[in-house]
């Protein structure tokens, strides 16, 4: 085994959340660098919450930055009496992280962390790097892999994407989202054990707002409102020209605002049944929601897909459908059968833990990073 | 080629006149802009920060000893190769993007912390 340094740039995923959590912790931006991200991954408000700390389980030397997050970057910039011009705040104090830590590789999570044409001199400037590696959970338009150019090496989430990466000549591998399993922890220490409040959930976006791209799912979302107890915790546009109505004006009492992080995690753990459906811009199966679900323990109702069994046993782990009204009726069946929901959430739960957390994705990373070492 | 240096006085036509000149606008003050260039017609005939906004086609009459293109456009991949195709410029000698420029001049700056 090869040893290296590698440092994981990250966006915020949500930024009014993350701005919610310093309005609710008004002392937290008083705090050093580190307490404001320990605190922050407590909250599991970025994408791949755990990187580092799963990665030093791998025995690699691992540091993740937030880039965007402004408050935790320039905390760091003046406890690291480093210089930064008010305008690009942002890439020069990830490029200042960048120097001080000296990484051999540099993870991208996404495309949109530095400009594209900073990135690509970034090995000519600072010859200790390596490797620049990304990780984009969709394909791209044409004008991003144009952008894409010095990239050594890209993951991506599911066969789909890999096909198109791979088509474009570009250095890829699949490596699926996963969970981290320290959120289950956190999400139980917050809720005090309490029992089960939801018997059905949906947490996302209802459609409104994406005109056709996503008609399908707030086909669903309206069906299952209008027969079964679902609450749905829902990210929703201003208009859209397919529906005249979103779907918290149609079910005012059981539609909530969108939720994220632990918040998220703590509906997804106090419900029985949890809904999810796949963007049509995903592909193929295993979004992330898949593995938020059955790993914080609720039992997972999806869409299914011809490789839905390279991740979950349908049935048994977790249920499929293939049609909103299959949908509707297994949803009914369960239902009427908590003791068959509750099986199956125990065993997609175990097969996420066993199979689909953090770890075990870093440890499929390292290994396509030590052929290209 | 000391990237910086090749792009210190000389007059500049800024290819891009919308927003991200405008972010970047204080890293070009005192420099001599000749004329913006855009491809939105809606622009041309009209100033923009006080310059000329042209067609791309005004770049025929441009000796390129003592003038420069920068790019302040998302598009740079595509004006680049448009730039290459069409006047056999090259990059980061005739042309190049503000954004390097800004990025290169920061490391300058912070050059005592880099070994």
């Amino acid at each position: 085994m090869k040893f290296y340094k590698i440092l994981k740039i990250l966006p915020l995923c949500f930024t009014q959340h993350y701005h919610n959590i310093y309005l609710n912790h008004p002392n937290l931006q008083t705090l050093s660098y580190e307490e404001q991200l320990s605190f922050l991954e407590t909250q599991g408000f970025v994408y791949l919450n755990g990187f580092s700390s799963a990665m030093k389980k791998v025995g690699v030397d691992a540091k993740e930055v937030i880039y965007d997050a402004e408050i935790l970057q320039k905390t760091w910039a003046r406890e690291s009496n480093v210089f930064f011009e008010d305008n690009y705040w942002s890439w020069q104090i990830l490029l200042q992280q960048i120097i001080q830590f000296k990484p051999d590789i540099l993870f991208f999570q996404n495309s949109g962390s530095l400009p594209f044409i900073i990135r690509q001199w970034l090995k000519k400037d600072f010859p200790f790097i390596k490797h620049i590696i990304m990780y984009i959970g969709s394909t791209v338009d044409t004008k991003t892999l144009k952008e894409l150019t010095d990239i050594d090496l890209l993951f991506t989430c599911n066969k789909f994407c890999l096909n198109f990466y791979r088509e474009h000549g570009i250095r890829s591998e699949l490596v699926y989202h996963g969970f981290d399993s320290r959120i289950f922890k956190w999400a139980s220490s917050e809720l005090n054990n309490e029992s089960v409040k939801y018997q059905l959930t949906f947490v996302g976006s209802s459609g409104y707002g994406f005109h056709d791209l996503h008609a399908h799912r707030f086909s669903l979302l309206k069906k299952l409102h209008e027969n079964t107890p679902i609450f749905s915790w829902l990210t929703e546009g201003s208009n859209d020209r397919i529906h005249s109505r979103k779907l918290s004006d149609m079910f005012s009492t059981k539609c909530f605002p969108a939720v994220y992080g632990i918040t998220m995690y703590n509906i997804l753990k106090n419900s029985y049944l949890t809904v999810n459906t796949h963007s049509p811009q995903c592909g193929l199966y295993g979004n992330i929601r898949t593995f938020e679900a059955t790993g914080m323990g609720t039992c997972l109702i999806t869409d299914f897909d011809q490789n839905i069994t390279d991740i979950f046993e349908p049935d048994k782990e977790i249920i499929t459908y293939q049609s909103i009204d299959e949908c509707l009726e297994k949803i009914i069946y369960l239902l009427d059968h908590n003791d068959i929901a509750v099986q199956i959430a125990k065993a997609g739960q175990l097969r996420t833990i066993k199979d689909h957390t953090i770890e075990q994705r870093c440890q499929q990373i390292d290994n396509a990073i030590q052929k290209i070492l | 080629m000391d990237l910086l240096k090749n792009f210190e006085s000389k007059n500049l036509i800024i290819w891009g006149a919308g927003n991200l000149f405008l972010q970047q606008e204080s890293f070009f003050k005192n420099r001599h802009i000749v004329f913006f260039i855009d491809n939105d017609s809606r622009k041309y005939n009209h100033l923009f920060e006080g310059k000329q906004v042209h067609p791309p086609v005004a770049l025929n009459n441009i000796t390129f000893n003592d003038t420069k293109i920068i790019i302040a456009s998302h598009a740079y991949i595509e004006i680049r190769d448009f730039l290459i195709q069409t006047f056999q410029l090259l990059e980061n000698q005739d042309f190049i993007f503000s954004t390097l420029l800004i990025y290169k001049n920061y490391l300058k700056k912070i050059a005592n912390l880099i070994e």
